[in-house]
């Protein structure tokens, strides 16, 4: 009653054995086979149980449109659930396993749920929970919970995915999809014309369907034929084991390859699969059809399969599903199947529902043994965990169908037609055609560069097929060459009459025909959905969830929306079908991420002096793609907490260095970069003196301020722009965009130099005497290096001498030097100065120190310019020139902006000592402790410089004067605290500017 | 000028510390699929031409590398002085492994020293393609990039310009992420078969 292997024949490899597991228990197969064709070789039927009625479940198919044996491969991390039996190519090791059962798919107590049928029709939740007590949503939700538990087919892995995937970017003239006769024909046809070809197919061999097959195509045996045609496709780029899972604009092609998932002991290094993004001239879809099923009674049970898949198991496989074996069909296919069968020896039936077959046909099966009954329809199959027999009867013209016997056969293959596979070209939006006389959809009109041929293309008949494909490639090719090329005018064709036919359904009696078996959703469903008023067919799909599994309606659709449009009383024409959209099969979702993972996610940048930072005990933390030293640990116990002040105050007090590597910096170079600068800056740098650096602020078109940062002027016609370590990108983007757009005219070029130099900051009383014992050659004394003054220099370090750029510019507010030297050197410079700094009672600083340093001297940062703040917010109001334009001068000067109660820049102080606030927190009035109150907190810092108390920057509507007689409050509702301040001047830190020029 | 450089101590690849020659991955009996070491240059120009005097710097670009003329959009040549690489309509890279003095520009065009701003790999083995179009879009297929080809593109989100030349390809990285894509190019580059090796064992081969 069950499976077995043939004494001979099918593309395996008999002397290649094959160990592998299911539900624990140990099994062979050979190389070649399937897991679903080696468990039906092994007598395995019940493979998996139903989504909802938990019943058995069988191999229905031999590829992707599976519907029954659903298993979960794997274990642990690379647990994988809902792979379908036939698409898993055996190997050595494999481990498979029932789901959605328990104990097991032989024996499952879920199956209670077969006995409740009638609870479960469409819409069942909705009916059975909604409002059962009360109106709300509140019960509804708790219901939903234990349907969720019920629910869902399998279980996948919680763990993080443990492979890797690369995504690969291909180019070529022409992609085949579907290395069936017609995707190989045209393949090698696109190829004789010395066009770049890749083929891709599914399946693990590639001319799947030929293989086992007899008979000769153009004239070749099938099989020499075949390896003709592989060894003509050498130049080729072939993949298989790869789906075409989507077609994109640009006829851009998503392809998945499964690199490692059939092989025993796959090299570490490979990626698990690989998403191809091709983008070819010309895609050639011969992506085959699909046959499909028509409904009877419990036509779910293991044994029941599509006739084309027993012919595939047979000839390809070895493997018969039974000793006999009933088809069923309504098209001349199933013939060439009862052939095959009864020359493997399985006692074979064929019920054709035609009442008249085509005489040759009949003569040829009943010649080789085939009992034919014509006009004929099963009814129902007999047997609860698989098939015992198969209840037949006759259908007369209209419809009705009367029982007559049973037939005592152990499988049955049903054929209903077939739907050619157009699901690519639907992806691009274009609509299937209805074909009355083939009964399926075709393609309608493809974008350009898109063709199909062979089945996809509606031309079943192999010989038309292959002719068919090589001139679709043909015309392509001359396409592609500039010339006109008239594409082949083939009539769809090669199954013979059809005689439609969705359902077999006799009066007075009550069958359960599934129409998806993967979603469990019968006749009766659709029924019951059109008569609810679902008469649209993505109303009918969602209500009743057909084709919503991972099979995607590739067997049921066409049969649910038939038996839809029957309901309504409409043609198949007027009901149409439901968008197809990617991917066309299941797609590992880490497959999409590629490489972008973990340490991979982005990239890291690192400057010159990151590897010394780290030997001194440097905390890093990111900034953008930056890491930056944050914090200097002096020793195992040593905190954040502890450590920043001490840096702060190193700086205050004698001297410390910090790395400013990554500031954006700009070479802005030609006769006009001067006047480009005046341009942009809101003040003025038209004569900004050779030698000399001055600050400068950008605002954006909208008034509000950009950016801000350092220029230096180089030469004549050479400055070197600063910019924020956070905006340095967008601001060159901005500069850019400003000369090609609006000042073509100016002769300027920028180009960014960030990654040329590698910048340090040495600030504090002692800075200078640190720097002069590290040079070499120049003078950095006050005279020849003045506040916001530049000099060129020769620093000593080991072995020889680097060149440096030395500013006078300061952000903490003390004297201090920005040294500047080429990248490759970088490391030497934060070597040579680390010792000397250290000497002088200094040390090295992070980020976090520099941030105290700033917030001291009310400095602002992107945490103030974060794109709402005006000049006169960031107290920066007087920069502003008068006596030029410059970007965002005019539209500044809008009300809103210039109100006087904006918030302000002020600093913060808790009124009880030790109290603190944190950044984000919002500043109000004691009375109105609500909404967004009266401004708020960007940074928080212990301050060395202010009696080692908290210190918060920040704004407040109208400024530190507005405030200076009345505490404020700092609320932060998320740690539900308040705390009171006074508002000071941010500016209160050495506010003439002794330390820092003097 | 001479006596300064000889007092310059060695520049410090970005890549210190992990150039050590190894393998990763199968290295199959046809030898590594890949090929991956850095060659440092000593001196990198970038020459900007105006527009409408781009005849003149590319004469001036020319002369920098002693070519005869200097190559158009998309396209390298190298030259006896310095090899040229087209990497914008208006841009020229000039790259040499000897120090090139700063290139005289009389207001022709500009030109900015970005000998430290990047880091030069190269990627060679019947697999760099396949290696490179795990990482980036653009079309490498040797009809379309082979010899004296180059494009500017994004690899692993930072700009990296690409250069072809022989059976070799340069990438020009910026230099802050040379590590970052070192890493990325030897991690995807491990399913081809990957031989680290050392610059100068490279130049001998050659």
């Amino acid at each position: 009653m069950t499976g077995y292997r043939l004494d001979e024949g099918g593309a395996i490899e008999r002397s290649e054995q094959r160990r592998f597991s299911w539900d624990g228990r140990a099994y062979h197969g050979f190389a070649g086979d399937t897991l679903a064709s080696a468990l039906m070789a092994s007598g395995e039927r019940i493979l998996a149980r139903g989504f909802k009625y938990h019943r058995p479940r069988g191999v229905m198919a031999a590829g992707p449109e599976e519907g029954g044996a659903l298993v979960t491969l794997g274990e642990g991390a690379r647990r994988e659930a809902n792979a379908k039996a036939s698409q898993i190519e055996l190997y050595d090791g494999l481990k498979a396993f029932g789901q959605n059962a328990y104990p097991n798919v032989r024996f499952d107590l879920g199956r209670v749920n077969d006995l409740l049928g009638a609870f479960f029709a469409a819409g069942f939740y909705y009916k059975t929970f909604f409002g059962i007590s009360g109106k709300g949503t509140w019960e509804w939700m708790q219901f939903e919970k234990i349907i969720r538990q019920a629910a869902g087919m399998g279980a996948a892995s919680t763990e993080p995915d443990p492979d890797a995937y690369d995504i690969v970017h291909a180019h070529c003239d022409v992609l085949v999809v579907g290395a069936g006769a017609a995707g190989l024909a045209a393949a090698e046809e696109a190829l004789a014309q010395g066009l770049d070809v890749i083929l891709a197919e599914q399946d693990f061999a590639l001319g799947p369907a030929l293989l086992g097959a007899e008979g000769a195509i153009e004239g070749e045996d099938t099989a020499a034929w075949r390896t003709t045609r592989l060894r003509a496709l050498s130049r080729a780029r072939i993949l298989p084991r790869t789906t075409a899972f989507g077609l994109y604009d640009g006829n851009v092609v998503g392809l998945y390859e499964k690199v490692t998932d059939h092989l025993a002991k796959p090299d570490p290094a490979l990626p698990r699969g690989r998403v191809h993004i091709v983008r070819p001239r010309s895609v050639i879809l011969a992506t085959g059809a699909i046959e499909r099923p028509f409904a009877f009674g419990d036509n779910d049970r293991p044994g029941v399969l599509l006739a084309s898949a027993v012919e595939t198991y047979l000839r390809r496989f070895g493997v018969a599903p039974a000793k006999s074996l009933a088809l069923t069909t309504n098209n001349d296919r199933a013939y060439d199947t009862a052939l095959t069968a009864a020359k493997a020896g399985l006692k074979t039936t064929l019920l054709d529902v035609r009442p008249v077959p085509p005489e040759e046909r009949l003569a040829t099966a009943k010649a080789a043994g085939v009992e034919v009954f014509t006009g004929h329809v099963p009814v129902r199959v007999k047997g609860r965990s698989g098939v015992e027999g198969l209840e037949i009867g006759t259908r007369n013209q209209a419809g009705e169908v009367t029982p007559t016997q049973t037939l005592y056969r152990e499988a049955v293959g049903v054929s209903g037609g077939f739907s050619p596979a157009i699901h690519l070209v639907s992806h691009r939006g274009v609509k299937p055609v209805w074909h009355e006389e083939m009964a399926c959809f075709l393609a309608g009109t493809p974008p350009e560069g898109i063709t199909l041929t062979g089945a996809a293309a509606g031309i079943f008949e192999r010989e038309a097929a292959v002719a068919h494909a090589r001139a679709v490639s043909e015309a392509e090719g001359q396409r592609l060459k500039g010339r006109r090329a008239e594409p082949p005018r083939t009539r769809p064709g090669g199954l013979g009459r059809i005689e439609p036919l969705w359902e077999v359904r006799v009066k007075g009696r009550k069958l359960k025909s599934f129409v998806d078996p993967q979603h469990d959703v019968t006749t009766d469903d659709i029924r019951q959905a059109a008569a609810e008023g679902y008469a649209s067919v993505e109303h009918m799909k969602r209500y009743t969830t057909l084709g919503m599994a991972t099979d995607q309606g590739k067997t049921g659709g066409v049969v649910g929306l038939a038996l839809l449009a029957e309901a309504l009383g409409q043609s198949v024409e007027a009901t149409g079908i439901t968008t197809f959209r990617p991917p066309y099969t299941p797609v590992p979702i880490g497959a999409f991420a590629g490489r972008a993972r973990a340490a991979h996610w982005r990239p890291t940048r690192r400057t010159p002096m990151m590897e010394a930072q780290a030997e001194r005990g440097a905390h890093f933390t990111d900034a953008g793609l930056w890491k930056r030293a944050w914090w200097f640990a002096t020793g195992p116990a040593d905190t954040l907490e502890a450590a920043y002040p001490r840096e702060a105050a190193a700086v205050r007090n004698t001297v410390g260095l910090v790395d400013v590597t990554t500031l954006g910096k700009i070479a802005v170079q030609g006769p006009d970069a001067g006047e480009f600068l005046n341009r942009v800056y809101v003040n003025g740098f038209a004569k900004l003196p050779i030698g000399r650096c001055r600050y400068g602020v950008m605002l954006r078109d909208d008034g509000l301020v950009f950016d801000d940062g350092v220029t230096w002027r180089l030469s004549e016609n050479e400055y070197l722009m600063t910019a924020t370590t956070a905006h340095a990108g967008a601001v060159l983007a901005w500069l850019e965009e400003l000369l090609q757009t609006r000042w073509p005219e100016l002769r300027v070029h920028v180009a960014s130099t960030t990654d040329q130099w590698a910048g340090v900051a040495l600030a504090g009383p002692r800075a200078r005497t640190v720097l002069e014992k590290a040079m070499a050659e120049g003078d950095v004394s006050d005279a020849a290096l003045p506040f916001m003054g530049l000099t060129r220099a020769e620093i000593a370090v080991e072995g020889g001498h680097i060149p440096a750029l030395i500013a006078r510019i300061s952000f903490s507010g003390e004297r201090a030097f920005e040294i500047y030297v080429p990248s490759g050197w970088g490391d030497a410079l934060w070597r040579r100065l680390t010792p000397l700094v250290e000497r002088e009672g200094g040390a090295a600083y992070g980020l976090e120190a520099l941030g105290t340093l700033r917030i001291e001297k009310g400095h602002v940062t992107g945490a103030e310019l974060d794109g709402r703040t005006t000049l006169e917010d960031a107290g920066l109001g007087r920069m502003a020139s008068t006596k030029k334009p410059f970007i965002g001068a005019v539209l500044r000067q809008r009300p809103a902006l210039t109100e006087a109660e904006r918030p302000r820049l002020a600093h913060f102080e808790p009124v009880t000592e030790g109290e603190r606030f944190y950044t984000g927190a919002i500043v109000c009035h004691p009375e109105r402790i609500e909404g967004h109150g009266l401004g708020w907190i960007t940074g928080v810092t212990l301050s060395p410089a202010f009696e080692g108390r908290w210190l918060g920057i920040g704004f407040v509507a109208g400024g530190h004067t507005a405030w200076a007689d009345t505490e404020l409050i700092v609320a932060d509702p998320v740690r539900g605290q308040n705390t009171r301040v006074r508002v000071c001047d941010p500016h209160r830190y050495d506010p003439k500017g002794e330390r820092m020029h003097g | 000028m001479a006596e300064m450089l000889d007092l310059r101590p060695p520049v410090r690849s970005a890549l210190a510390g992990h150039l050590s020659p190894r393998t990763l991955g199968q290295i199959g009996a046809d030898g590594p699929g890949v090929r991956l070491y850095e060659h440092p240059f000593a001196s990198l120009w970038q020459i900007a031409a105006w527009p409408e005097r781009l005849g003149a710097a590319a004469a001036l670009a020319a002369d920098i590398a002693l070519v005869e003329a200097a190559p158009g959009p998309g396209r390298a040549i190298a030259g006896s002085r310095a090899t040229l690489l087209r990497v914008e309509p208006l841009k020229w890279l000039a790259v040499s492994d000897t120090p090139l003095a700063p290139p005289r520009t009389d207001g022709e065009a500009t030109v900015l020293d970005l000998s430290h701003a990047r880091t030069r790999l190269c990627l060679e083995g019947p697999a760099r393609r396949d290696l490179l179009a795990c990482l980036t879009a653009i079309d490498l297929r040797a009809r379309h990039f082979g010899h004296g080809r180059v494009a500017t593109t994004a690899i692993q989100g930072s700009a990296v310009t690409l250069a072809c030349f022989g059976e070799g390809v340069e990438l020009y990285v910026l230099r802050s992420f040379a590590l970052s894509l070192w890493q990325h190019l030897l991690d995807v580059g491990a399913q081809f078969g990957v031989d680290v090796v050392h610059q100068a064992e490279r130049r001998q081969a050659r």
